[in-house]
């Protein structure tokens, strides 16, 4: 079985944001508007992390992308009250939009900070709905939802192997998430962890690897390379 | 100041429950007052409803809810109302356990504030779900691994075992209230369950209220614990405390305890329970609460040495948060109503009197209210990945929908209250009989003359 | 009091909160039930080439099409430029064709300018009212009295304008956006335009101020090259050095920032070169063999931009002068590239000189990765305009901006105004815009609408009522980008050519127009030379007409015998292409390509340009203070002005809410702009965090939100340009404050005619509630 993960390098990362917007686009994410920017409830599912630190002249930012971890040991996972949240049996975790009670245990348990709530029914405006993508359900109100790995690109990369008859290769699968698909410094890579030869298990082991957050025992499958000279 | 009567007289000037009539009097008529109160309340509830009623159509939008705080009103009014019941039933077991005499007057009063503010506290927590059309979900699907289902079925059994245990006593009071008031058998009649008074009955009862008291004691415990592992048993910095279990259960004890003292002071004023609710009732309870302040300050500052050595960056972001960020004020206005206010109210008995320890009570109350704010709030406004935050900081600032619904719940516990009052004795009768009759048996010269003026009785004026 | 019955009030009590409960939510509780339902468009889906326009860059794009919904734009891969990638301000490109806002019908003003009262008519009524007054023009022998206001470059629809202006018989088609670098290569090399850099193979970049992460454009191409630098070449990692005034993503990303005062990155320059002089880092062959005037440059360098001079000059300490010369002559290939904001102060292009001059000395022109000259998509020449002795007479007319005041002059957009209210050299009697909104972006705001209430006729082509197409008498739509045909060569950067082309991915939404044609049939309409010098029928027509060349020549990614087959090729490709780009120099270059690249005078690259010396007696090396507008004791602040990458151009533009929602990432302030202020500046003059504060020049203030922000120097100020709307859309207005404002027209460069828009000082205080 693969175990899915992404490696993301940062050194190349230009801070650019792309796979952000991708994401929203992808996703059919609405965007939350002036007021509830306001009251901090815009929902960005891939998100750039922007770290400072120093002083004028001495600044150094930081630029991290950040997409769900799909960690192995889940905190989200454990301590839903439904099993509206799940891990799959190739590592992704997903979410059962009809199973969600809306309880928010696992926004409150995730470190990262990646699950969002839907506050209200999402108000897209109505020229835009009618061109919303069709492979990505719509979440009413009361309902978690994060980052999926686009989970609806790999079953479709699945579904058009299998009637090819052959495997998934890595070559389809680097870019395979929207994130990845878009971003100008081809920073990004998707792939199987488990198989040796797949960039993402390569660079997984490179030693500029790193992954956040990695003393909380979390074990997520995002690993980024540092920026280095 | 008036002299106790005799035994004698006692026994010869009235007829067995007459003594205690006004215990009934509630029972006889809804007055006017009773109405104006009951309508306000329901008036508060009303707006609630309706306030509720626009979250369910519109989203928990409505609230000041937002990332990444997603928890507020509604989980710390939970935990409040909730800890208040342990005012209750609890201490109500506990201290029938101890055997502890002057209980007697308060455990009904005690067991009825536990069933109001249990039921509209489990509420809360409803109000709180994105989808409250899918609670079945917990029951159809519900996982073991998940604190939130251990809350479902713990707070279930309280709450039965709790409306067990605030029943069972009542039984015998049921009997009584069948022949008092004719015309309501067919409600308190089934509800006594043929009870007679019979020497076997009674050793029954006392044997089943004796077990459910044991087992109230770990139940109770067990529910609060498990709230807190809402907290605890995530990775968050401040939550992830093995003292969060403990520490819960302790504030409810002592919140608890201010509510019921409260509840008390009120039963007595406007009931007129003078006899019955004594000012050494008001004074052992004002030393236990002040006990437990002696408790709350032990566990508050582990908590907070423990943060401040360990120096571990993000807990110490939620610290300063807490001591001098923008929680400032409300971190030392609860230290100020846990700590100094009950310390210098309850010390002395001089104002560990009845007005004294309603004071110090309701104080420790909104002190509680705003430690369950302080735990829940400044750690979600401080997530350890700050960069993901479009301010520096979350913020979280409750809308009228939230107060309207918190005053409602209030107001709901209190018109359950009212209502139970107007179809129950508040005070146990037949034990108070009971004590009253062995009391007697032991003494047989005339009482000692009782000392508080507040304990005159119409009744027994010389 | 009579009693009521306990359980009757009970009863009516309940009832009646429920009954309210239920009267507010009647209906949605069943809603709450669902999933929100979303419509599936039926149909297949197929991926369809178009071309974006939200930035000059024009980025090839892939839409996903299911039925006649265009549901997911991606990259083009096919397009070497941005090879199936796209930037923030690409992916949302949905949003601006299923935009609320839009333009939907021609409209005609009704009440006055400005009322935004207008009245929907049809094309035909449309183009016959805007087509009568253009001949009357004509008629009356003045059709220099027309012009056109666009943004360059977009595309082969701004050759298009200009060929309509030509034909019309108007000098007129002024470009909004001109620059000062052009001119630099211009006069060093010979040719009028922006050059291609070959940044995926050099090894070190000294930027002074270029954005290459931010505002820079192909964005898309120069954030790849960017991490080709860094990780594209295994064991060879670029060096990047960012100057500039402020700590841009650029400077984040880059090795070392230096910041530097504003207006002084000429002079840096100059003192560079002075250290690689001195210390003779230079490249020998080529300064030798291919440069024009070097001895006399030199020396001037030598005697007058010492490290300790320049020092003094721009703040920079003197080892890092040195320092940063030393390193970048001694990696080979090494690029100097100078930022747009370079070229907009009043020393601008001095400036620019001597930015490119340092190429030349370490030998970086037309070398791989060095700098290049984006050859042009050899398409079919422009037919010659129908001349008649309208079209010749007005032709003979000087431009109504008056570029050539200044002796590179492009363009003097800021003339304009005064130009209309003066009636000098001539009235103005129509004005048609397209992709321009001076209103907007250009300084003397009341300036403009004064004069745009004296021009009898204003046209706007735009898809949204800006602020000034809210003035216009007629709006004629145009198409959003993806509803149109699109052919657009690249913007200078990849040097070799290509061309992007897009095709319309849905059928158009409402009933707007593509450009194209309403260009060709206002022609048509107009008649005489202007509609002889149009014989397509239609946009398409045209297209095929320049590209017949391209397919004749038969080179490139698309061989075919045909113009059909070769567009249908070219339509499902979205791209064609020639590698590889031809080196002049280098180990495999082609000497004859010197020929082309350095087409100046002397044949050689000049660094004392024989156009300047002979026509102004002036020799670079020279260095002009930059003249700031307002003094330093009431203006104590730099003003640096910067685009980010979330902000795209053009009608529509700032409509768009997901691009709000991500603005300035490092700032993470979102829907709205701010002032970013070094923190210890901040905290003498009493300004925290988050504190409204007005910010006022010379010529105007505007209030904005205060953010404390580490990577701005102490002297200076940043702000983002591009919100600040008053107009435009729902998501526009009263989003962000205008800096444009503070920009006056009366700094320029004297060379190049250029605003100072780089150049301006400002105060800042607290606003009070």
């Amino acid at each position: 079985m693969p175990r899915w993960g992404m490696v993301i390098d940062l050194d190349k990362c230009t801070g650019c944001q792309a796979c952000s917007v991708a994401c929203r686009m992808e996703n059919n994410i609405p965007f939350a508007g002036p007021e509830e920017t306001e009251l901090s409830r815009v929902k960005w599912w891939h998100k750039v992390l922007r770290f400072e630190e120093g002083e004028y002249p001495k600044v150094r930012l930081t630029f991290i992308p950040r997409p769900c971890q799909h960690c192995d040991n889940p905190p989200c996972v454990t301590v839903c009250p439904v099993g509206a949240t799940y891990v799959d049996d190739e590592g992704v975790v997903r979410m059962d939009y009809n199973r969600c009670i809306g309880c928010r245990f696992c926004a409150t348990a995730c470190p990262y900070g990646v699950r969002h709530f839907n506050w209200y029914d999402p108000d897209y405006p109505e020229e835009v709905r009618a061109a919303l993508n069709p492979d990505v359900p719509v979440r009413p109100r009361g309902v978690v939802e994060k980052c999926t790995f686009c989970i609806h690109r790999l079953e479709a990369a699945k579904h058009k192997a299998a009637e090819e008859g052959r495997e998934l290769v890595d070559a389809e699968l680097v870019n395979l998430p929207a994130c990845n698909e878009v971003c100008p410094a081809s920073a990004r890579y998707f792939g199987d962890l488990d198989d040796p030869e797949s960039t993402v298990s390569r660079l997984a082991h490179s030693p500029r690897a790193f992954k956040l957050l990695e003393e909380l025992g979390t074990v997520p499958k995002v690993f980024y390379l540092k920026e280095t000279s | 100041m008036s002299e106790g009567p005799s035994t004698q007289e006692r026994k010869t000037l009235l007829k067995p429950g007459d003594e205690d009539a006004i215990l009934f009097e509630p029972l006889q008529r809804i007055g006017w007052r009773f109405l104006a109160v009951a309508a306000i309340l329901l008036l508060i509830i009303i707006f609630g409803v309706l306030a509720y009623s626009r979250q369910v159509t519109q989203g928990l939008g409505i609230t000041g809810l937002n990332y990444p705080v997603y928890w507020g009103m509604y989980i710390i009014n939970t935990i409040f109302f909730i800890a208040i019941s342990y005012g209750g039933t609890l201490t109500s077991a506990i201290l029938r356990i101890f055997g502890v005499r002057w209980r007697t007057p308060i455990t009904r009063a005690a067991e009825v504030m536990t069933a109001c503010t249990l039921s509209v506290g489990a509420v809360n927590i409803v109000l709180d779900m994105g989808r409250p059309d899918r609670v079945l979900h917990l029951i159809l699907y519900g996982r073991y691994q998940s604190p939130i289902l251990w809350d479902f079925y713990a707070i279930s059994l309280y709450m039965v075992c709790s409306l067990l245990y605030l029943y069972l006593p009542l039984i015998p009071d049921m009997a009584e209230l069948k022949e008092r008031f004719p015309r309501r058998r067919w409600f308190y009649g089934p509800l006594s369950l043929r009870w007679t008074g019979t020497p076997q009955q009674k050793k029954r009862l006392e044997r089943i209220i004796d077990i459910m008291a044991l087992a109230m004691v770990p139940i109770a415990v067990m529910v609060h614990t498990v709230l807190s592992y809402l907290l605890s048993l995530t990775t968050q910095p401040m939550w992830h405390s093995t003292l969060m279990g403990p520490y819960f259960v302790m504030g409810a004890i002592y919140s608890g305890m201010a509510g019921l003292l409260i509840v008390m002071a009120l039963l007595r004023r406007f009931l007129h329970l003078e006899r019955y609710l004594k000012p050494k009732h008001f004074n052992y309870m004002g030393l236990m609460i002040l006990g437990m302040t002696a408790v709350w300050l032990y566990f508050t500052f582990s908590e907070y040495i423990t943060t401040y050595y360990g120096q571990e960056p993000s807990h110490m972001e939620v610290f300063y948060a807490k001591f001098l960020g923008e929680f400032a004020p409300y971190f030392w206005t609860q230290v100020g109503l846990c700590l100094v206010v009950p310390v210098l109210l309850l010390s002395w008995r001089r104002t560990r009197t009845i007005v004294g320890t309603v004071v110090a009570s309701g104080l420790i109350l909104v002190g509680m209210w705003l430690e369950r704010f302080l735990i829940i709030i400044p750690t979600l406004t401080r997530p350890r990945l700050p960069a993901d935050l479009p301010f520096t900081t979350g913020t979280y600032r409750p809308t009228s929908a939230e107060w309207a619904i918190m005053a409602a719940s209030a107001a709901a516990i209190a018109l359950l209250y009212l209502i139970f009052i107007k179809l129950f004795p508040i005070v146990p009768v037949w034990e108070i009989r009971q004590e009253r009759e062995q009391e007697d048996a032991r003494f047989e010269q005339p009482p000692e003359p009782v000392n508080d003026a507040a304990s005159s009785s119409p009744l027994l004026a010389g | 009091m009579k009693e009521i019955n306990r359980r009757t009030f009970l009863k009516l009590a309940g009832v009646s909160a429920a009954a309210a409960a239920l009267y507010q939510s009647s209906g949605s509780i069943l809603a709450a039930l669902n999933v929100v339902d979303q419509e599936t468009p039926p149909g297949e889906a197929r991926w369809v080439s178009s071309v974006c326009q939200l930035c000059p860059a024009e980025c090839g794009l892939r839409v996903r099409v299911l039925g006649d919904v265009a549901v997911k734009i991606e990259g083009n891969p096919q397009n070497p430029s941005n090879h199936g990638r796209t930037c923030p301000k690409g992916q949302v490109g949905l949003h601006l064709l299923y935009n609320p806002d839009r333009v939907r019908t021609p409209l005609k003003r009704m009440g006055e300018r400005g009322e935004g009262q207008w009245q929907p008519i049809s094309w035909d009524e449309a183009i016959e009212a805007v087509a009568t007054q253009l001949l009357a023009s004509r008629t009356a022998g003045t059709p220099e009295r027309m012009a056109f206001l666009y943004e360059r470059p977009v595309g082969l629809l701004a050759e298009a304008i200009t060929y309509f202006c030509q034909a019309m018989g108007t000098p007129n088609g002024i470009d909004m956006r001109p620059d000062a670098l052009s001119k630099a290569i211009f006069l060093t090399q010979g040719w009028d335009a922006q050059p291609g850099y070959d940044l995926e193979r050099t090894r070190h970049l000294l930027s002074f101020g270029y954005a290459l992460l931010e505002s820079a454009q192909p964005s898309v191409h120069l954030l790849s090259a960017y991490s080709v630098m860094r990780r594209g070449r295994p064991g060879d990692r670029a060096h990047i050095v960012q100057i500039e005034p402020r700590l841009s993503v650029t400077s984040v990303k880059a090795d070392e920032w230096v910041p530097i005062q504003p207006g002084t990155e000429g002079v840096l320059a100059l003192g560079l070169a002075w250290v690689i002089l001195s210390e003779h880092l230079y490249d020998e062959a080529f300064v030798t063999e291919r440069c024009h005037g070097f001895e006399a440059w030199s020396q001037a360098v030598l005697e007058g931009y010492s490290p300790e001079r320049v020092a003094s000059l721009t703040g920079i300490d003197e080892r890092t002068i040195t320092r940063l010369a030393r390193e970048f002559a001694d990696t080979s290939p090494a690029l100097a590239i100078g930022g747009d904001a370079v070229g907009q102060q009043t020393n601008g292009l001095a400036s620019q000189l001597a930015i490119h001059s340092l190429n030349a000395l370490v030998g970086s022109v037309d070398v791989p990765g060095g700098v290049m000259m984006q050859r042009p998509v050899p398409l079919t020449p422009w037919p010659e305009v129908s001349m008649d002795d309208v079209t010749t007479q007005g032709l003979a007319q000087p431009r109504i901006d008056g570029p050539e005041r200044y002796p590179l002059g492009h363009s003097a957009v800021h003339h304009l105004p005064e130009a209309i209210l003066d009636g000098d050299p001539y009235p103005l009697e129509a004005l048609l815009l397209y992709r321009a909104n001076p209103l907007q972006e250009s300084p003397d705001r009341e300036a403009w609408q004064e004069a745009l209430k004296q021009v009898p006729l204003i046209v706007s082509f735009d898809s949204f009522v800006e602020e000034t197409s809210a003035y216009a008498d007629y709006i004629l739509p145009n198409h959003t980008f993806l509803e149109r045909w699109i052919a657009a060569p690249l913007l200078p950067s990849l040097g070799y050519p290509v061309l992007a082309f897009g095709q319309p991915v849905v059928e158009p939404l409402y009933d707007t127009r593509a450009l194209g044609d309403v260009l060709i049939q206002l022609a048509h309409h107009i008649g005489g030379g202007l509609g002889e010098s149009f014989p397509w029928k239609d946009y398409p027509e045209l297209l095929r007409f320049r590209l017949e060349d391209l397919m004749t020549i038969g080179d490139g990614t698309i061989r075919a015998d045909t113009v059909d087959a070769f567009w249908q090729q070219l339509a499902e490709r979205g791209t064609w292409f020639n590698t590889p780009y031809p080196f002049a120099g280098g180990d495999e270059g082609k000497p004859a390509e010197w020929e082309t690249v350095l087409a100046t005078p002397s044949g050689k690259f000049e660094f004392t340009p024989q156009m300047l010396q002979e026509e102004l007696s002036l020799s670079p090396p020279y260095y002009e203070p930059p003249r700031y507008v307002g003094q330093e004791d009431e203006y104590p602040f730099h003003l640096r002005l910067y685009t980010l990458m979330t902000q795209a151009s053009g009608p529509g533009a700032a409509n768009l809410p997901h691009l709000h929602e991500l603005y300035g990432l490092h700032v993470k302030q979102m829907w709205g702009n701010w002032v970013e202020i070094n923190p210890e500046t901040a905290h003498e003059l009493g300004i925290e965090e988050w504190d409204e504060v007005w910010v006022e020049s010379l010529v105007g203030k505007i209030r904005l939100l205060a953010r404390l922000y580490e990577g701005a120097q102490p002297d200076t100020v940043n702000i983002p340009a591009g919100l600040g709307h008053t107009a435009g859309g729902q998501w526009t207005e009263g989003i962000g404050a205008n800096p444009e404002i503070l920009v006056s027209s009366s700094y320029v460069d004297e060379l190049s005619g250029l605003v100072a828009r780089q150049g301006v000082r400002v105060k800042i205080y607290k606003a009070s509630n």
